[in-house]
């Protein structure tokens, strides 16, 4: 798959999932995206067929609205809980797009702070609510190999 | 019926359990948790199941060591395992295929393919009185 097919590819995989897990509109947003502030960020290691991360960051209001609209806090899930399985949906969902025939293996994912981390190597791709909020993907990957 | 759930997020056992309960309204279900292979193993020991649906990206034991140590447990080896993971490619698909799962489900999961699976392994009939398209809309 090409480059450019990568992007259109994890754009077409996040809008599905943030639909179906989240029950939320996004669309991709070109414009570049700096400010990270009032955001919480998770992240997944991957681990074959290639070394990369994957870091999803959401604005704290819009997690805080997913977690209220599922209403899952009645039942004992946290925001945490939910942001992590979004994440390791979406990223398992996109080496499944990307790599149909390919054996992948994914890290456990974690809460990390998007502002401390180094984002240089980083692809990031965005997306926009229906409240004009931002959401942000990004990820980098090295040795990827498709079999 | 004893259906055990097992996936390190509370949120994704909740959206299983509910999907099953959607396509099978009527049925006494008594739903276990695990959170991990271990911990679903160690409850298995004590009380078998009729069915088990099972992450496969767990921390403390995956669902490949899971499925492998059921299927090398003569008492129960028989119980049919469901996967229900992000990681459902055509590779790992053949893979968990391979060492004994039934099928293998996308996340996130819907009524309507929990349905399939069901009625594929006789847990319900092709014509379950059901109607589970709007559930999650």
């Amino acid at each position: 798959m090409q480059k450019s097919n990568y992007k259109e590819a994890i754009d077409k995989v996040f809008v599905d999932v943030i639909q179906e897990m989240a029950f939320m509109d996004v669309v991709p947003f070109e414009d570049e995206v700096k400010d990270f502030s009032n955001t919480i960020s998770f992240k997944i290691n991957i681990l074959m067929p290639c070394i990369g991360d994957v870091i999803i960051t959401i604005p704290e209001k819009e997690a805080a609205k997913i977690a209220t609209d599922l209403k899952l806090s009645e039942h004992g899930s946290h925001l945490d809980d939910i942001l992590g399985e979004i994440i390791n949906v979406l990223v398992g969902r996109i080496f499944s797009e990307i790599a149909p025939s390919c054996l992948f293996e994914l890290g456990l994912p974690r809460k990390v702070d998007i502002e401390t981390l180094d984002r240089t190597k980083m692809v990031q791709q965005n997306f926009l609510t229906t409240s004009e909020l931002n959401l942000s993907l990004f990820h980098h990957y090295h040795k990827f190999e498709t079999n | 019926m004893k259906i055990m759930i097992v996936d390190d997020s509370k949120m994704a056992r909740l959206f299983t359990r509910k999907c099953v309960e959607m396509v099978m309204p009527d049925a006494e279900i008594e739903f276990i948790d695990a959170c991990d292979g271990e911990d679903a193993f160690k409850q298995l020991e004590k009380m078998p199941v009729d069915l088990i649906l099972c992450d496969v990206n767990m921390p403390v034991m995956t669902g490949f060591t899971f499925i492998r140590n059921i299927k090398t447990n003569a008492p129960l080896a028989s119980i049919p395992v469901v996967f229900i993971t992000s990681m459902a490619n055509t590779a790992r698909t053949d893979n968990l295929i391979q060492l004994g799962a039934v099928e293998v489900i996308l996340k996130p999961v819907k009524p309507q393919k929990i349905k399939s699976v069901l009625e594929k392994i006789g847990i319900i009939g092709n014509k379950a009185d059901s109607d589970s398209d709007d559930w999650g809309a």
